[in-house]
This record gives structure tokens, C-alpha cells and sequence, in this order.
């Protein structure tokens, strides 16, 4: 059998990790590679323009607007490098177990960038926990993992935590 | 390793997809296979009793008849893939409890849903919506008229030949 490409999105929450251990349990690291997705919501709205303003920053005495604009840019890279960190923990943890693993860090909304991602790497299939949380039935169904059904033409694993459950069986 | 794999089939196009995906996975992890058909019986739906209707038990044996050709489907299309199968026939049950009963002695439960363009709360497969709330074991959710190799994503699924 050929080698499937997993996309396994993080949210940084053990329950996230459920799908891991799902994948873990389904294929093996000679059937399988895996890209790990960490979705963040946006750091403030940077302007468009801001890379030219920002390089006119180095040369000219700032404005305090501009310096927030560098300020921001920053704010922006370090969030991304912090993401991909924590993924970089995960896929160290994995590769030591033969896994062979991609990391991607992306800012915006959950499951579209889910969706994205599963378009532009070519997935084969999304492996991804649901938040099982009891109290109000739609949200059982984690909102992000619902969309994702919705939106993906990839198969998709999904993962209800053990743990997730609370009185609701 | 998934030993046990449960594959709900309703006799649709993207049951069978669903079905043929789930064999695959089963093939490849020497895994056994249950197939489930449920019958809900459409008659208990509404307060009269079956037996006010007068053709209800012919309509009725007519659905479980359907069944069993659905199912024997089913097992013929896992000999073909060499995976060891069995099947279950469940009566006058909500599909979704029937299953969700079923998925606790499975490891995987894989099945389709409906998928169709631009489609919302509304069509997307309510047994599978029902059973991802509140299954125990992990599912693999299949779309209908995606096929792998299909060249054209605006094909809704009833046209994709099964």
C-alpha cells in the first residue's frame, strides 16, 4: 500500500492529541506521513503596505503609528515561530517513533485554514478530535470539526476524546 | 490496529464508496468487518399501529427484503476484497442508536455522508451527524461524490457511478 498523507490539526489541547493517538493506532510510520497543523487566530490587523513602510522605518525616524506596524510584523513572526515550536515538540516526539513529519503553523480561521491546507498539501485524509463537550447538544460536536466535514473532500477521522466525555452516555 | 471495523450501509452510492474505503482500510489492517442495515420501520414513525395499515406488513417484508439484498451486497463486495465479514440486520431501531450500540464492541466505525456541493445542516447525513455526537470509537467520515480520482468536484454525488 502506498504511503497516505495525514493532515492532523492541533489546537495545542490534549484533546487535540487524541487524533494523534488515533492515528497512531490506525497506521503505522511506514503507511503513513503526517502534517501537523496549528491554527491561531490573527495577531492585529498589520495594514497592507506594511513591509515598505516598515523598510522606510530603518531609514527615517518612525512615527509611533510606524514603529507599531514594526512592532506588529514582529509580534506576527514570533507568533508563527511559537506555533511551529509547539509543533516541532510534537513531531520530535513522533519522528522518534519512525514517523516521518511536516509542520505548519497558519493564522486565520480554524477550519477553513484546515481546509486550505488539506488543498495545498494534498492530503489524503484530516484526523481530527472533536470537542466532546457536553450541556449544549450542537456543540457536541466540536464547530471547527463540523465544518471541516462540511468543507473537506478528503476523508476525515474523527475522534471523540475518552476523556471529553462527561455525562452525557 | 483496527481489529474490529464496523461499516453502517444504507444501500446509497456513498454507502457503498464508504464501504469500499472501510475494506480497504480492514484489508490492510486484518481487520473483520461487521456491515449493519438498519430498518427503521417507517410505520411506527406515526401512532397507528402497523396493523391499521392494510398493506404494512407487506410493505414492511418488502423493506427487509431490500435489506438483506443490501447486505448480501455488502458481504460479497468484502469477499471480493479477501476481508472476513459479517452482518447485522437490526430492527425497529433508530439507526444512529442501533449504530452507536454496535460501534461499542467495534474499534472503528466508517461510513458516508451525503455530501453534496454547497450543502448545509440540513442534507448533510443526520445518522452519521447523530452517531459522530456520541460515538465512543473513532469514525471515518467518507463524503459522497468525491471520489479519489474524480476530475470534476461539481459532479454532485448521485451521478458518480458506483
Amino acid at each position: 500500500m502506498s504511503t497516505m498523507h495525514l493532515l492532523v490539526p492541533l489546537d495545542g489541547s490534549d484533546l487535540s492529541r487524541a487524533a494523534l493517538t488515533a492515528v497512531r493506532t490506525a497506521f503505522g510510520p511506514e503507511r503513513a506521513r503526517l502534517t501537523l497543523l496549528r491554527v491561531a487566530s490573527s495577531p492585529p490587523q498589520i495594514p497592507s503596505g506594511h513591509e515598505r513602510r516598515t523598510a522606510s522605518a530603518a531609514v527615517t525616524i518612525p512615527e509611533p503609528e510606524e514603529r507599531a506596524h514594526v512592532y506588529q510584523s514582529q509580534e506576527w513572526d514570533s507568533a508563527r515561530q511559537r506555533l511551529r515550536d509547539e509543533l516541532e515538540t510534537e513531531a520530535r516526539r513522533l519522528e522518534k517513533d519512525g514517523w516521518t513529519v511536516a509542520v505548519v503553523a497558519a493564522f486565520g480561521d480554524p477550519a477553513e485554514e484546515i481546509a486550505r491546507t488539506a488543498r495545498e498539501e494534498k492530503v489524503d485524509l484530516i484526523a481530527m478530535a472533536t470537542h466532546g463537550r457536553s450541556g449544549v447538544t450542537r456543540a457536541l460536536l466540536g464547530s471547527v470539526a463540523e465544518r471541516t466535514l462540511r468543507n473537506a473532500s478528503v476523508p476525515v477521522l474523527v475522534v471523540r476524546p475518552e476523556r471529553a466525555k462527561e455525562r452525557d452516555d | 490496529m483496527y481489529d474490529r471495523m464496523l461499516i453502517p450501509t444504507d444501500g446509497s452510492v456513498t454507502a457503498r464508496k464508504a464501504a469500499r474505503e472501510g475494506l480497504r482500510l480492514a484489508k490492510d489492517h486484518g481487520s473483520r468487518v461487521t456491515f449493519v442495515h438498519v430498518l427503521e420501520n417507517p410505520l411506527l414513525a406515526g401512532y397507528a399501529a402497523p396493523e391499521a395499515l392494510p398493506y404494512s406488513a407487506n410493505l414492511y417484508q418488502d423493506l427487509k427484503r431490500a435489506a438483506g439484498e443490501i447486505l448480501d451486497e455488502a458481504l460479497e463486495l468484502a469477499k471480493e476484497a479477501g476481508v472476513e465479514a459479517g452482518a447485522e440486520l437490526i430492527e425497529n431501531r433508530r439507526a444512529a442508536d442501533a449504530i452507536l450500540d454496535l460501534a461499542k464492541e467495534h474499534d472503528l466505525v466508517v461510513m458516508g455522508t451525503h455530501g453534496r456541493k454547497g450543502f448545509d445542516r440540513f442534507v448533510f447525513g443526520s445518522v452519521a451527524e447523530l452517531t459522530l455526537r456520541r460515538c465512543p470509537v473513532p469514525v471515518l467520515v467518507l463524503r459522497g461524490g468525491d471520489e479519489p480520482d474524480e476530475r470534476n468536484p461539481d459532479r454532485p454525488a448521485e451521478e458518480v457511478a458506483s
